[in-house]
């Protein structure tokens, strides 16, 4: 987790000595001038700055303007830069020149309390156009022999003039001129003065050579130009240049980690990542531990768990859905984002209330230097986004919304094959956002969010095997969020955050005759005090509180219970109804202590407490983490393990009297991992991970807390960590995700066991603004449970199949796949950037089995195959 | 997994154009319900609607929900599609009281009838002194389309109140099988009860397992209320190509060949013409819970269509929406086969509360 504001320092570029000049975190910082006291930071000093040349590429292309890259440096404890990358990219190569530059930097470390720290800067390289050259040589045209002491004269467009004499050997040189259109005018004694011009471009040394007719009534003088008077030379006139603007840098700290692993995804490779449409959320399915869901589903099975075991937040907010229609596309739309950090497992005490994995989104502050706006459109939705300060008030403000426009196509088809559509699938989020640093020490910030999903239809062709599926089908859901952050740092040793949060979930959901309407007004408050006790001793204390009231009523026929073979069709059993109104209440505390107390070592004990008012129970957490250097230098080598235990509280629908049972108790889970973490190169790390989870008391649904079950394997993450030209890893989990349904069951595999997952995916900076990326994916298919003939139930008009045993006894064939991706951007005259974008899915339009089909009395059954090929194209322009 | 939204259901006639947005409104369904995948491509099954084989095709009570200590009268439409009928089929009805079976599972009457053959079962039963695999039950057994029972006086008592249900009931449940050999008790297998297991079977002279061509095993729920009562659709006719349609004439129709998809042949309409009257209030379906509230909830209807020669387009079609009553566009299309000959076809109309009622007529294709 990033750490509060370490410091700020106003800094000055250097003079220009290259063609590229950095913002350079300097010495005449007011953080430098007052004596550092004990827990002060200061920010990185450079010593070492080789400059950077303006990118070929830029010329070929044809830019002649000077242009800024800014970049984010992660700089390690011994003042070497670990990691670079553009932000924003702009293309052009550009960006690789800045970032091959900024890999030869050296600073003085950073310090905080006299002990040099890792710290993330950002810095800026300021390319200005690189001047021409121009040389030559003077001749007598008869003979040839060079005419030494010849006079050039060359006048620029804006009447600049150079002049300089040629050798013994009639050569001549200018280096340093400005590119553009010259007169160039040689005169010598004897010789009729001759001119010309010529366009000398940035970059280049053009290259003249002059025969002098002999002219025996001229004397030797400077060769006259028109209108000219001899202005500085071009260099000159450069040192006249003011210097870089006081550029501000922002020094921030990276917490090592409070859990034992941590997985981080960067705006670049969230949007990039072939095969997921720029969707932030989807690029979470290609990291170690989370096993593909099926189709477009946005199920996030983690480390074996049930997808309802894995949590969702915004900024430390709970929400209740992360995609449209369960999985077409995220309810925050990437540009929003920062960064993702995924929990597999053995996570912080400031988590709980859930036994799987964490996800917790980091929505991005908006910008601050002016007003920017996004417009992105794709087949499926378009959306738009503006961000920037609000005049001089100190605020910055963001907005943004989103629609899909499927319904546009969807309606007529759905039309065409016989449905009734009242409202064809469309779905909308919107966010707004203010946000203000009150001091360097403290922020606010406010931020609303909110998403809505509707359908509603008729169908008209009855299926054989289930005709309750028949006749109208609506679904309306959504939530909103109205979400408030403070952070301060209240002292040197004391920083304080707090996030509440109230909304709204609603789901209107109606099948036929059946229906689930659910209205909740959920309240959430975290809050988080972390000080530093002493030397090597960090606590965290805080507060997490869950408060939402809830109306809640559904018609359904009863589901049945786990291992149990289905009921039968939906019409073949009588609907039960509920009907509630109740509050799921759920305060929760806890303390966590960071110890570093050797070199190298780090260990987090922690401990969280957590009530459930509606199964009346405490459950008490604790949890263990510690990582070990093994080598602190480059390159890092570290061991890492942790225990803990997570308990899940039943989901209210297990508890409710009609559709769940009474006297439940929390799922509970426990979590053993174990590791080794390794930087190969700078850029390039590897992480290997063994994980071992037992499963207890987990609710089946109608009978208890009977259920037990165990999920275990081994996590492989290879990961080139993004720089201007390429980001990419390989992933692969071996794992299995077993159940039993009652004590003295045998162990089953459960539906969420994936033996294999296979992950490898890149993405590369062609130059020119092209980037291409590929993923390719190879992964065990999903447990399914056999069907076979059975009966035919004349109250449902439909064939009952007999279930094998045991459930999940079987698995579809392997997946493979791959995705490319090409992205194109360009700048935009005004400082904006287009981009146009084909991700394909499915390249080789393998058929890969998603399930099983059968024929209407289950006697013969074939594999129903996924998604074919399907290539999405999207544009987007920034401002 | 169940079927797919998207998994095929018939051989009938379609064009791939017609497959892809079937697939699409297919996809908006799974959607709707929160599914996980949209999922095309598998291959063609033989349609539900195409009788080739033993089936049964609907059954019905005379009083879908009865009241305790009535006589229900229990009717099944079973159809026998194959060429060969040597071995006539039969309809058998399975003379065990099921009552109350725990939580209202079906499958929990097999154990009883598999405890009813290892202990002997009832002594004044001759059946259950021969449920033992090998020996032919069905001299013992009532057999025809026809079966009659009687509900306990008790069995809304003895049935456990179900949390949640708006009305207490009591649930038997009976079985039949259609069956073009005899039937027998089948062997279980002693090394996993857990699996699940049918308990009767249909079998040859040589006491050889008929496959499913052969027999179909039916479930009927005949469930007991108080005071809820729910009848029979009623059908007032058909209409082919928007006249009515003489049942017992039925229809007459050119064979239809030289075409590369079946669609190609001219449509044959078919509607069946279902009162308003039918379409009932389904009590204590409503969301405010008041039954004569606007948003009170009425059965949903449809229609199955089946033909011993020829296709349709559509096995079933909804005839009333729960809420939005009756719909547009019920009609099915039937196109002829490519060979002359004779058949049967049958339409069948159900509530979704178990309540069908069925017509038949012949089909002559020149």
């Amino acid at each position: 987790m990033r750490a509060a504001l370490a410091g700020i320092a106003l800094v000055t570029t250097l003079a220009p000595q290259a063609h590229a000049q950095p913002a350079q975190p300097g010495a005449a910082t007011p953080a430098q001038t007052a004596p550092p006291t004990k827990t002060a930071t200061t920010p990185p000093v450079l010593k070492r700055n080789d400059g950077a040349e303006y990118p070929k590429q830029a010329l070929d292309e044809g830019l002649r303007s000077d242009t800024t890259v800014i970049l984010v440096l992660e700089i390690d404890a011994t003042g070497i830069v670990k990691s670079a990358a553009a932000d924003p990219p702009v293309g052009h190569g550009f960006d690789e020149a800045a970032v091959a530059a900024a890999q030869r930097l050296v600073f003085e470390p950073a310090t905080k309390g006299g002990q040099p720290i890792a710290v993330k800067i950002k810095f800026r390289y300021a390319f200005t156009v690189p001047p021409a050259a121009l040389a030559g040589r003077v001749t007598d045209r008869k003979t040839a022999t060079p005419i030494a002491g010849a006079q050039i004269t060359v006048r620029a467009a804006d009447g600049r003039q150079q002049s300089t004499t040629a050798g013994a050997d009639g050569a001549w040189s200018m280096k340093v001129l400005p590119w553009g259109r010259y007169t160039i005018a040689i005169a010598a004694s004897g010789y009729k003065t001759q001119s010309g011009d010529e366009q000398l471009e940035p970059g280049q040394e053009t290259r003249i050579t002059q025969r002098l007719v002999a002219d025996d009534t001229t004397a030797a003088a400077s060769p006259a130009l028109p209108g000219g008077t001899n202005p500085p030379p071009p260099g000159a006139a450069k040192a006249e240049t003011p210097i870089e603007p006081v550029q501000e840098v922002s020094v921030k700290g990276e917490r090592p980690p409070r859990e034992v692993t941590k997985r981080t995804l960067e705006q670049r490779e969230m949007s990039r990542i072939p095969g997921t449409n720029g969707d932030a959320l989807r690029s979470l399915q290609n990291l170690p531990g989370v096993a593909r869901a099926p189709g477009l589903a946005g199920l996030l099975i983690v480390r074996g768990s049930a997808p309802q075991d894995t949590n969702v937040f915004v900024d430390g907010t709970l929400i209740p859905i992360v995609y449209h229609f369960g999985g077409l596309s995220s309810v925050v739309p990437t540009e929003m984002l920062e960064k993702i950090d995924f929990y597999p497992g053995n996570f912080s005490a400031q988590y709980g209330r859930v036994m799987g994995g964490i996800v917790d989104v980091g929505i991005k502050d908006p910008k601050k230097d002016k007003i920017h706006a996004l417009a992105q459109a794709d087949f499926i939705d378009a959306r738009v986004l503006a961000e920037g300060p609000i005049a001089n008030t100190g605020w910055t403000f963001a907005v943004g919304g989103r629609r899909s426009y499927v319904d546009v196509w969807l309606k007529p088809a759905l039309e065409k094959s016989g449905a009734g559509v009242t409202t064809a699938p469309v779905y909308y989020d919107y966010q707004a956002m203010v946000a203000k640093d009150i001091d360097s020490h403290s922020s606010v910030r406010f931020l609303l969010l909110g998403s809505d999903d509707r359908l509603d239809i008729l169908i008209k062709s009855v299926n054989a095997s289930e005709p309750g599926l028949a006749g109208g089908i609506s679904t309306h859901t959504g939530f909103w969020r109205l979400q408030g952050r403070y952070k301060n740092k209240l002292d040197a040793d004391t920083e304080l955050k707090v996030t509440s949060a109230v909304g709204r979930d609603f789901v209107d959901f109606s099948l036929g005759d059946n229906f689930f309407h659910l209205d909740s007004f959920p309240i959430t408050t975290r809050a988080e005090i972390t000080r530093r006790l002493g030397r090597g001793i960090t606590s965290n204390v805080g507060l997490d509180l869950l408060y939402i009231p809830y109306d809640v009523s559904v018609r359904f026929p009863p589901p049945p219970r786990p291992g149990e073979p289905p009921g039968g069709p939906f019409l073949s059993r009588p609907a039960v109804e509920t009907k509630d109104h109740a509050t799921i209440a759920r305060p929760g505390i806890y303390t966590e202590l960071e110890l570093t107390p050797w070199r190298g070592g780090r260990i987090v004990p922690g401990m969280r407490l957590d009530y459930s008012k509606d199964t009346e129970a405490w459950d008490l957490a604790p949890r263990l983490a510690a990582r070990q250097d093994i080598q602190s230098e480059f390159p890092r080598t570290t061991l890492k393990g942790g225990a803990g235990i997570f308990f899940q509280p039943p989901q209210p629908q297990e508890v409710n009297p009609v559709f769940g049972t009474s006297g439940l108790v929390s799922n509970r889970a426990i979590h053993y991992g174990l590791g080794v973490e390794r930087e190969i190169t700078r850029n390039i790390e590897v992480s290997l991970e063994g994980f071992y989870k037992q499963l207890d008391y987990l609710v089946l649904n109608r009978v208890g807390n009977v259920g037990n079950g165990r999920a275990y394997g081994s996590e492989l993450l290879l990961r080139y960590k993004p720089d201007d030209r390429f980001f990419g890893w390989l992933a692969y989990t071996l794992s299995r995700s077993e159940r039993r349904d009652a004590p003295g069951e045998p162990l089953r595999l459960s539906a969420f066991d994936q033996t294999h997952i296979l992950t490898v995916l890149g993405s590369y900076r062609l130059g020119r603004g092209w980037e291409l990326g590929a993923r390719y994916r190879l992964v065990s298919g999903n447990r399914y449970t056999p069907n076979n003939y059975g009966f035919y139930d004349g109250n449902a008009a439909a064939y009952l199949p007999l279930q094998d045993f045991p459930i999940n006894g079987a698995r579809l064939p392997m997946f493979h796949q791959l995705d490319i991706r090409v992205d194109k951007t360009w700048m935009i005259k005004g400082g904006g950037k287009g981009s146009i974008y084909l991700d394909v899915q499915n390249v080789y339009n393998n058929g890969n089995v998603e399930g099983t089909a059968y024929d209407y009395n289950y006697v013969h059954h074939t594999f129903i195959t996924g998604l074919p090929i399907i290539p999405s194209f999207g544009m987007r322009l920034e401002y | 997994m169940s079927r797919s939204p998207c998994a095929p259901r018939s051989t009938r006639p379609t064009r791939p154009r017609l497959r892809g947005l079937a697939c699409i409104a297919s996809f908006a369904a799974v959607i709707a319900i929160a599914a996980t995948a949209s999922s095309c491509g598998a291959g063609d099954f033989e349609a539900v609607s195409k009788v080739t084989s033993v089936r049964i095709l609907a059954s019905r009570a005379d009083h879908p929900y009865a009241k305790p200590g009535d006589t229900v009268n229990l009717e099944v439409l079973a159809f026998d599609g194959r060429k060969d009928k040597t071995r006539p089929m039969k309809i058998y009805w399975i003379p065990l009281a099921c009552v109350d079976p725990p939580n209202d599972l079906y499958y929990v009457c097999f154990a009883l009838l598999a405890a009813a053959g290892k202990d002997g079962g009832a002594p004044n039963n001759p059946a259950t002194a021969l449920l033992r695999p090998g020996v032919d039950l069905t001299p013992f057994l009532p057999s025809g389309p026809t079966y009659a029972v009687t509900l306990p006086a008790n069995i809304i008592d003895a049935h456990p109140p179900v949390a949640g249900s708006p009305d207490r009931y009591g649930l038997e449940v009976v079985f039949n099988i259609a069956c073009a050999g005899h039937v027998e008790v089948t062997a279980q297998s002693p090394d996993d009860l857990r699996k699940q297991q049918v308990p009767i079977g249909c079998f040859d002279e040589n006491h050889q397992a008929l496959g499913p061509t052969e027999y179909v095993i039916g479930i009927n729920r005949v469930y007991g209320y108080a005071t809820r009562t729910n009848e029979n659709p009623a059908i007032d006719g058909l209409t082919y190509q928007g006249a009515p349609l003489d049942l017992d004439q039925g229809i007459t129709i050119d064979r239809c060949d030289n075409v590369a998809h079946r669609i190609e042949c001219p449509e044959q309409k078919f509607d069946v013409v279902v009162p308003d009257k039918s379409w009932e209030v389904n009590p204590g379906d409503s969301p405010s819970g008041d039954p004569n509230a606007s948003d009170s909830a009425h059965e949903q209807i449809w229609a199955d269509y089946y033909s011993t020669i020829g296709d349709f387009d559509s096995d079933a079609r909804l005839l009333f929406d729960t809420h939005a009553g009756r719909v547009t566009g019920s009609e099915v299309k039937y196109y002829a086969p490519k060979d002359p000959g004779d058949g049967e076809m049958f339409v069948v109309v159900h509530d979704n509360r178990g309540g069908a009622a069925w017509v038949k007529f012949p089909v002559h294709v020149r």
